[in-house]
């Protein structure tokens, strides 16, 4: 297919239609919102379903319903939006069912503005709502990583039976770039024969959250983290540039501000500076152990964020007292620009 | 036909902006003019363009940030560079201007029934971003007017005559203006190819020969029209150059290449 | 031998856990009649709510999920666009469908989503130990309003048939009690009739059954009666609502 130019958020909405995605539930926020207009469009063409809801909390628990009834389903928003998210969320976590949430974060706290923010991304990997869980938080860096994203997003729902997080911002929303679709091809999932599709020929199937005895609880508990352990050990996904030759600094950041460091490492490097990049793609599980290893070769690390500092707090956790770990962030919706990171890294060098 | 190259004789080039072939249709031009299309098409990075070489033919101009559908990506993100280069600015007060409020300023009245400046809307996409003309239209100078409909080939819902009639269409009746011009700008950033934008020439031909109306001009970015070796159009060409940037690419941008600032 | 009273099909073998004379019981036993009698059990799939029902699934012999305080409705909705196929019904009490759960249920109405409401009102939250709902009478006490519901502070209870029928979408509505055989035999053509709409792909259909909770109420369970008697039927009359047009009749008007 010829490639096209598209929006983050249309082409988004494009590869979860190709990956199966027919049945989308919604509520609109900016600036997200043409994930679900484009969708309006598209899902009659296609013989699938749009609906806009009257709120998150309801759209979350539409989820839930589809999900337990097999179906391929999902849902976008932007960080307010996805707060309301959480209680369904650690219900479809805590009741094993497969589904794609899509956050297109904006600036927070509160209302907030508009404008890019990665200001969710504690919500995102830590669990988010209550209780013990966690989501796969997967985060593209372009338009056509998100495209890519997408299907392997519902894989790896269905197959671990969770909710999976696609965590963008505004800019990966909102910029045009030029994609294309591929085929993905992923092995042959399990049937979804718990799901609540009629008893005919079957013992009863029922989706719950609720154990009373804490027993069962516990087992549930230690289920869903036998689970998180295995995304460890088979889902981790990180990009790397430049760590193939001798480097000072270590640059850790994702999604946009993954961006903004790769001009700045080319800036970098004309001064005379040799730098490396670690870009986290899944943020949960997080690359732990090969942030340790890169920042081993490096003086220090320096993670640039939109935010005061969140994903710093797992960088730091994988690289302990071995390095200093540094943190840039810029927030309110400004994108750090090449230049500050640029004078971040000569400033920390300088001491 | 004219043949012209890039380096053709009737180009005219100032403050990045070139114009090629366009001396008959700046003679023709009305003081109103208005940019719309499909969602994405790329009206406000020429609307921007547009109104910086009407400026700099020393004319008097302003810009109206019309887009009520677009979060980011505005041209009011322009404003610095319009600013000074003497493009009269109609934005919303700077406190609101990054959100997501429908923000029609008041002066646009004012600003179309001025005879003594030159127009130019810059206007949401699609028929739902179209708008907020129909409430403008009660204004608009008689004729002395033109509206272009921004055309990239490869955007969604724009790739055949049939989309482009239907867009056109639903353009007009929410606007309640009608499309005077086609403007071609296929492209696909930094991966735009000649055949991408001979793709949309040829749509742009089969429109109008549909639609009957002409096509205005074809809108190139400058790094991709250095590529190629020669255009030769019977259409003038505007040689953009890309102002509403992301983050990243700002500052490798604020070269040489730049508007003096 | 002649078998004349026998657990319906669509009910599994359990005891349940409710109360002595708490009509959740009769209410349950009422829905896999009609489940039954109609054949709908192996295409149903009910939503249990939060509140005493939260077990339901325990008690019924088909598919069920269990959703969060009030959600049931967005839960049927997403089951129903996914699956239409599927006979689908939520199973709420008044806290959770009239106080945390309004927005899902007026607008699952306001859409009409083809499922089926069973709406147990019993002026009260049972589950938490009997504090106000939205549908606890004038100068009931509970244990947040100890000095009975002062409509002053807190304004009247709130009829959600009524509240309901005042949109135009849903098309079946009706109030019913089961606190007499009389009561439980209309309870049951009115679920019937509310599952054959959704069989037939007619509406979103709606059946309030005022209820007893002797327990949070403090009452015997015949007092209990007696009180849903003297003060909740004046104020929630048993009534049908609004019932889709027969084809017939609409073509004759
Ligand atoms: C979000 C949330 N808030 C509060 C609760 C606690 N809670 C459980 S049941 C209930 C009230 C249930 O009352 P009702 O719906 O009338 O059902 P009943 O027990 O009377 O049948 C409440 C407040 C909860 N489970 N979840
Ligand atoms: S507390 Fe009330 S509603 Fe709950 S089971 Fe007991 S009597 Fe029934
Ligand atoms: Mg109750």
């Amino acid at each position: 297919m010829a490639k096209v130019l598209m929006k983050g958020n249309e082409a988004i909405a494009e590869s979860a239609v190709r990956a199966g995605g027919l049945l989308y539930f919604g509520y609109p926020i900016t600036p997200q919102s043409e994930i679900g207009e484009y969708l309006a469009r598209r899902m009659p063409e296609v013989g699938g379903c749009f609906l806009q809801i009257e709120s998150e909390v309801a759209v979350a628990n539409l989820l839930y319903g589809a999900a337990g009834a097999g179906a391929r389903v999902w849902t976008s928003s932007s960080s307010p939006g996805i707060s309301l998210m959480m209680e369904g969320l650690s219900y479809i976590a805590a009741a094993e069912l497969p589904c794609v949430v899509v956050n297109i974060a904006r600036c927070g706290p509160g209302l907030g503005g508009i404008l890019p923010s990665q200001g969710d991304y504690l919500q995102a990997v830590k669990g988010g709502g209550h209780g013990d869980y966690h989501c796969l938080v997967l985060a593209p860096s372009s338009v056509q990583e998100a495209v890519d994203l997408m299907p392997l997003a519902f894989d790896r729902a269905d197959r671990y039976r969770n909710p999976v997080i696609v965590l963008g911002d505004g800019m990966i929303g909102q910029m045009m770039e030029p994609v294309e679709f591929k085929e993905h091809n992923f092995p042959p999932l399990p049937p979804k024969d718990w799901a609540t599709t009629g008893c005919k020929g079957r013992k009863p199937n029922v989706i719950n959250s609720l154990y009373l005895d804490p027993v069962e609880e516990e087992k549930l508990n230690f289920k869903l983290a036998a689970k998180y352990e295995e995304m460890k050990r088979k889902e981790i996904r990180f990009e790397e540039m430049e760590t193939d030759k001798p480097y000072q600094v270590l640059l850790v950041a994702y999604g946009t501000t993954a961006r903004v460091c790769k001009t700045a490492m080319q800036r970098l490097r004309a001064d005379g500076i040799n730098t490396a990049l670690l870009r986290p793609i899944t943020l949960f599980p997080f690359p732990e152990d090969r942030v340790y290893e890169l920042a081993q070769r490096a003086e220090f690390v320096l993670t640039v964020e939109m935010s005061t500092g969140q994903m710093v707090e797992d960088v730091r956790l994988a690289v302990g007292r071995t390095r200093p770990v540094y943190f840039y962030g810029r927030t309110g919706g400004i994108v750090p620009s090449p230049e500050e990171v640029v004078e971040t890294v000569k400033n920390h060098l300088r001491r | 036909m004219s043949r012209i190259s890039a380096t053709g004789s009737s180009e005219v080039t100032v403050n990045g902006v070139r114009w090629i072939n366009a001396e008959e249709f700046f003679a023709g031009l009305g003081r109103v003019n208005i940019f719309v299309g499909g969602y994405g098409s790329g009206k406000s990075e020429v609307a921007v363009n547009f109104s910086l070489s009407l400026a700099a033919r020393g004319q008097k101009v302003s810009i109206a940030d019309l887009d009520i559908v677009n979060p980011y990506f505005r041209s009011r993100a322009a404003r610095a560079v319009l600013e000074k280069n003497g493009v009269g600015l109609i934005l919303p007060p700077v406190e609101i201007m990054e959100s997501d409020l429908p923000l029609i300023q008041p002066e646009i009245a004012g600003a179309l029934k001025n005879a003594t400046s030159r127009l130019v809307l810059d206007i949401g996409g699609d028929p739902v971003g179209a708008k907020v003309l129909a409430s403008l239209v009660q204004w608009l100078p008689g004729d002395d007017y033109n509206c272009f409909l921004v055309l990239n080939s490869r955007r969604p819902f724009s790739g055949s005559v049939l989309e482009v009639e239907k867009l056109i269409a639903g353009i007009e009746q929410s606007s309640g203006v009608g499309i005077t011009h086609l403007v071609i700008n296929s492209h696909l950033i930094e991966e735009t190819e000649r055949a991408v934008i001979e793709e949309g020439i040829e749509l742009g031909k089969a429109v109008s020969k549909k639609t009957a109306k002409p096509i205005g001009f074809v809108a190139i970015e400058d790094r991709i029209f250095e590529k190629l070796a020669t255009v030769d159009l019977p259409y003038p060409v505007l040689v953009l150059h890309r102002l509403l940037l992301k983050p990243w690419e700002e500052n490798e941008k604020l070269g040489p290449r730049c508007f003096k600032l | 031998m002649r078998v004349i009273f026998k657990r319906p099909e669509s009910l599994s073998d359990r005891i349940t856990h409710y109360c002595p004379g708490c009509t959740h019981g009769v209410i349950h036993r009422l829905i896999a009649e009609v489940l039954d009698e109609l054949g709908l059990r192996e295409r149903a799939v009910g939503i249990a709510p939060v509140g005493c029902s939260v077990l339901a699934f325990n008690y019924f012999n088909f598919d069920f999920q269990q959703a969060a305080h009030g959600r049931a409705p967005a839960v049927a909705t997403g089951i129903k666009r996914a699956r239409p196929d599927l006979i689908v019904f939520t199973y709420q009490g008044d806290g959770d469908l009239a106080s945390i759960g309004m927005s899902e249920i007026i607008h699952a109405a306001n859409r009409g989503e083809k499922f089926t409401v069973v709406f147990i009102n019993n002026a009260i939250y049972g589950m938490t130990g009997g504090q106000m709902a939205p549908t606890t009478m004038p100068g009931q006490v509970t244990t947040t309003s100890p000095r009975g519901r002062d409509v002053q502070d807190v304004g009247y209870p709130i009829r959600m048939c009524e509240l309901l029928a005042s949109l135009k979408t849903p098309a079946f509505i009706e109030r019913v009690a089961v606190h007499n055989p009389r009561q439980v035999i209309n309870a049951k053509r009115a679920l019937k009739e509310a599952f054959s709409l959704q069989r037939d792909c007619v509406c979103f259909s709606f059946v309030e059954l005022l209820s007893t909770c002797p327990t949070n109420w403090g009452f015997s369970p015949y007092q209990a009666t007696k009180w849903l008697e003297e003060n909740m039927l004046p104020y929630y009359p048993v009534q049908n609502f609004k019932r889709p047009e027969k084809k017939g009749e609409k073509d004759a008007g």
